[in-house]
This record gives structure tokens, sequence and C-alpha cells, in this order.
């Protein structure tokens, strides 16, 4: 059984080989259908890890709450974020791990060779900032309103060139001298398309004592005991916010809280929707091969009217006949699936390369388009096959 | 006709939709086994159609027919199939060879359609591609060949399967006479080696002189039946 099926597979294959021209055209639309889904598949999956590469720089438990402007539209002031809010979240969030206040300006900074302007947040460190070169300030500098400094990639191009900043000062705003410490690792560009690498960071304490904090934090940075807990986290801090602000039931938030993973999840979404709708192209396109194998089939059957008929006459049953066309049709539809798998990952891996993006093309993706394909070239191969099949032996022996 | 009749057609009427006279009418055939018969008679006569009809390749309107005493004019198109691959060899006037295949190819074709490995496939058709003289051209594509060697692979995979009827649609048609006659001289030979049934449609008196037996077909309907010294006669 074994040896007529590679016999029938062998036949079919020969006949391939002698119609070279009929076979490259066969297999050319599914070839194209199945590399075209498989970068598009591809495609889909490496734009959104990049995405969410992004996303996980900034912290996947890490969220915020900011002060609401929005509340000057109902005549009031917004509220500011203080020291209160970060004692209350602390004493009564279960879900939170630390509470981090940050606010942000821009500040000059100098060195003895230039002059940059760039953001000087408060303390930072939950964000799980990465080093470079050097180090972090610890919770000693924090109580001791240290005057150290850690700086981004940027920063440190532009005030020291390619010269090491490590242990050099500069001056912060219009006085406030500080010792770098350490160099950030490169975080690139934030998808908002901000420099992610252009950032000072001092002790929120030495921020608040020498640089001044009239008016409160502008946000309070959350850091949650596990990124499962994100949405439970977000909920328990309202009503806590509400309390710390003596908010009435009728008055609306004058806070909101966000994560960066709601971000993600929004960017996850609206990418799962355009990898759904170019896989649903390239099934379509997949489809359009399988008519392209249908025609030639038929074109195929038509073509050979005779040669099915001199097979009928010398005793081919209509099952061998069928057989014969269908294998015909299995042989090109997996050539030409193997081929689009080829083309699809080297297409897959020359976009992920020019793109920056995470490559590779995960092999059940290769498999099941190479399967789909075949099972397309296979279906669309039945028509002609049965068509061959149920010609009648004396009419196709006429044909011309 | 008395004893055993390989083929057997009883009140056989063909009708097509296109036309208005049968091209066969009430034709009462028997043939007994190792005859050699020629059905002869103008174009349009029905001959052709009678010995499609023969090889089971098309039906008849009306009637019956038996081949070897087991009536085929209501066989499945499977069960057609099997009769033709085990009972009956074709010979075609224009060959009717696979021109993407080559001789031995074309020679063992019925034996791949009767299950038989590769092998013993291949062992069978070189002894017939031998014995038709057409060793040298075992490799060979049909284009390559001339119109006397195509034939002679016709008639090579016609026997191939073994059949016990052989028939040959005008076999010398598009040939030479001194071609067609040594094709004549195989078929024959090949007929006593095998004691085959012959039925041969033929304008050539010359080949009908071959056959035991000359049927004449005119308007569906046969008008002479009998043997070649009568008909010469």
């Amino acid at each position: 059984m074994r040896r007529a099926r590679s016999e029938i597979v062998g036949r079919a294959v020969r006949t391939a080989i002698r119609n070279p021209g009929r076979s490259t055209l066969t297999m050319l639309g599914l070839a194209i259908g199945v590399a075209a889904f498989i970068a598009m598949v591809s495609f889909g999956t490496g734009a959104r890890t990049a995405v969410m590469q992004q996303f996980e720089i900034l912290g996947t438990r890490v969220a915020f709450i900011r002060s609401n402007t929005s509340r000057r539209d109902f005549g009031g002031s917004p509220k500011p974020l203080t020291d209160s809010d970060v004692e209350a979240l602390k004493r009564d969030a279960m879900t939170i791990e630390r509470v981090v206040p940050r606010t942000t300006e821009l500040r000059t900074v100098r060195s003895l060779n230039a002059t940059y302007s760039t953001e000087v947040p408060g303390f930072v460190k939950v964000r799980e900032w990465s080093i470079l070169t050097g180090g972090m300030f610890d919770d000693t500098d924090v109580q001791n309103r240290a005057k150290v400094a850690v700086i981004g990639v940027t920063v440190a191009r532009e005030l020291f060139g390619r010269a090491d900043p490590v242990g050099q000062t500069v001056t912060v705003g219009t006085n406030l001298p500080c010792k770098i410490i350490g160099v950030l690792a490169p975080k690139g560009q934030a998808t908002s398309g901000r420099d992610m690498d252009d950032i000072l960071l001092i002790p929120a304490t030495t921020f608040a004592a020498f640089l001044g904090m009239p008016t409160g934090y502008h946000e309070l940075q959350l850091q949650v005991r596990d990124i499962g807990m994100l949405e439970a986290a977000m909920l328990e801090v309202v009503p806590i916010m509400r309390r710390s602000h003596r908010l009435s039931e009728a008055e609306p938030d004058d806070f909101r809280t966000g994560s960066p993973i709601q971000a993600a999840a929004a960017a996850k979404l609206v990418s799962n929707i355009l990898t759904g709708l170019l896989m649903g192209i390239a099934a379509v396109s997949l489809l359009v091969g399988g008519i392209g194998v249908m025609n030639i089939q038929l074109v195929s059957v038509a073509e050979r009217t005779q040669e099915i008929g001199i097979r009928s006459a010398i005793g081919a049953s209509p099952r061998q006949i069928l057989v014969q066309f269908l294998s015909e049709a299995v042989v090109l539809s997996f050539t030409g699936s193997l081929v689009g798998v080829l083309l699809g990952w080297l297409m897959s891996y020359l976009v992920a390369q020019a793109m920056g993006w995470p490559g590779g093309v995960p092999v059940l993706t290769m498999i099941g388009a190479g399967l789909f394909g075949t099972s397309v070239g296979v279906a669309f191969g039945y028509l002609p096959a049965r068509r061959a099949a149920r010609l009648e032996p004396i009419e196709a022996l006429r044909h011309e | 006709m008395s004893g055993f009749s390989i083929v057997e057609a009883n009140g056989i009427r063909k009708e097509f939709a296109n036309m208005t006279e049968p091209v066969l009418d009430e034709v009462n055939l028997a043939v007994a086994p190792g005859e050699i018969v020629a059905l002869r008679g103008p174009s349009g006569s029905g001959k052709s159609t009678l010995l499609n009809i023969l090889g089971c390749l098309d039906g008849p309107t009306r009637g019956s027919y038996s081949l070897g005493g087991r009536d085929v004019s209501t066989l499945s198109r499977r069960e057609q199939a099997w009769v033709r691959l085990h009972y009956i060899g074709f010979i075609f006037q224009s060959f009717h060879l696979i021109s993407d295949n080559t001789v031995i190819e074309n020679v063992t074709l019925p034996l791949y359609y009767a299950g038989l490995g590769r092998h013993e496939r291949e062992a069978r058709a070189d002894e017939l591609i031998e014995r038709v003289g057409l060793s040298h051209r075992r490799r060979h594509r049909p284009s390559q060949l001339s119109g006397g060697e195509k034939q002679r692979v016709a008639i090579a995979r016609a026997v191939a399967a073994q059949p016990r009827l052989l028939l040959a649609d005008e076999p010398t048609g598009a040939l030479d006479t001194r071609t067609g006659n040594e094709v004549m001289d195989l078929l024959l030979e090949i007929h006593a080696a095998r004691s085959l049934t012959l039925i041969i449609v033929t304008h050539d008196p010359d080949v009908a002189d071959f056959c035991h037996r000359q049927i004449f077909l005119r308007d569906g309907k046969i008008v002479t039946d009998g043997s070649s010294h009568a008909a010469r006669a």
C-alpha cells in the first residue's frame, strides 16, 4: 500500500516535472498566498512585540495617580498631590508596595563645558531603571537629601561628549551642584516620540529642598505588589484618594489613575485587530491561490481530455483517474506551499531586520500555513479531478 | 451460431440525441474464441460505434451484449473499466499513445492499473517490447517514433494485460502499405501466440483478407456476414 502511494506520488511528480510551465503557474498562486500569510502574521507579531517591549521598558508593575486639571472646568482648583496622600496610600492600600511622589520640570543643567536643558523628575526608582555605568542613589541618599544625580545617555552625550560622566559634577538649575553617580541604560524613544534618555534623576527630597516644590507633587507613582494586582490596585486607590482629598459623594474625582499597561493593552488590541485584518487579507490571497490551482487544473483536464480517454480505454477506473489528478494537485499544492513557507520566512526575516523587530516566525505558524495552503490546493484540485474522473471514455477519446 | 461465443450481441440498437436515424439497428453478432473478424462498410455505417460498444467504451440504447458469457451491457462505469482492463485490448488508427510517457511507460500502463508491482510490470513490458522489435526504443517518447513503431507500441500495450479480445479500429489506416502489412503480420503473430479473438474495423480489403470472417454494415445494419473466402468470391 505504501509502495502504491509512493508510486502515485512519483507519477504525479514526473507529470509536474514534464510540464514545468503549467506546474509553475499552479504553484505560484499558492506560494504567494502562503508567503503572504506567513509574512502578515510575522509582521503583525513583530510589530506587536516591538510595541510591548516599549511598554515593558516603562515598567510592568507601575501605575500612577495624577492631579486632575480638568476640575478647573467645574470652577474649582485642582488639588495638588501631597505627602498626606502618599501616607494614606502607604497606610491603606493593600496592593501597593511602594508609593513615590514625582515631579517633573525642565531644568538647565551645566557641566564645566556645556549647558543643556533636560527633564529633571523627582525620585523615580520605582520604574526599575537599569544602570549602564556607576550606580543608583539609595534610601540614605533620599533621607540625607544628597546632592547626587544619575543621568540618561542623551544628557551624558550633550554635557560630556565621549568622556565618562561618572564622578563629574553638574549644576542643576541655578545653584544645585550634584555629583553624577551613574548613567542610565539607554531606553530609546517612547511610543509618544519622547527621548527617554533625555533625563536627569535626583532624589525627590533633594529636589524639594533645593529646587522647590510649592504646590506638591504632580504625580504619585505606584508600584503594585504583583502584575496581576494592577487592576485591583487601580480600583483600590480611588476611595483612599477620595477620603484623603475629603471629597463628598457628589463631587467627582480630582485625580485620575492610569497605567502604561492600560496603554499597552490598547496598543495590543489595535495590533491584534491589525494582525487579524492582515491575516484575513492573506487568507483571501491564499484562497485566490487555491482558485488558481483549480483554474490551472481545469485547463489541464481540458488539455488532457484525450489522455484521460486513453487511460479509461485501457482500463483505468474513474477512481484511478480521480486519484491521478488529485495526487497531481497534492504534489503541486504541497510544493507551492513549501516554496511559500520559505519565501514567507525570508520576507519576515528581511523585514524584521530592516525594522529592528524581534525576528523569527513561529514554527507552528509556518507548519500551519504550509498545511493550510496544501489543503486549499487539494480542496480546489478536487473539482477538476472529479471532472476528469467523470468524463465519458468515448467522448474523451474523440476529443482533439 | 453454434458453440461458445466470446462475443454475443443481440438486438443492439444505438441512437444519438442529435440524429434522427439510429446508428445501429437490430445488430446481432456472435464471435467465437480465436476468431479474426473484419468489420467493414462505408463511412457512417456504424462499424466504429459497434466496436466501441463491443469494447465497453459505449453502451447500447437497446439490446444486450455478453462478453465471455457475461452480460456487460448494463455494467456500472467502474465495472466496465474492470472489463476493459482484464478482457479487452484496444488498437486505434491514431495510436493513442500518451505523449508524455516513454515506450516502456506506455506499455506498462495497463499493468499499473491492474495493480502489478514495478518490477513485474517492467519485465512483462520488456518482453513485449522486444517481441514488437522496439527494445532499442524503450526510453523514447512517441514523438521520436515512426508511425509503424507507434502502432507496434500500441499493440504491445493492448496485449500487456493479457486480454481475451483485441479490438482494432483501422490499425493500418495511418500507415503506408508496407508498414501496414508489417503491423498486420505482427497482429496475426500475436493472435496466434496468445489465442486471442481479434475484431478489426477496416476499409482496406487487403487487411480484411487477413481475417477469417468479414461482416459488412450499411446504415447501421449487418448486410453480409461470411468467411473471407466467401467475401472474395
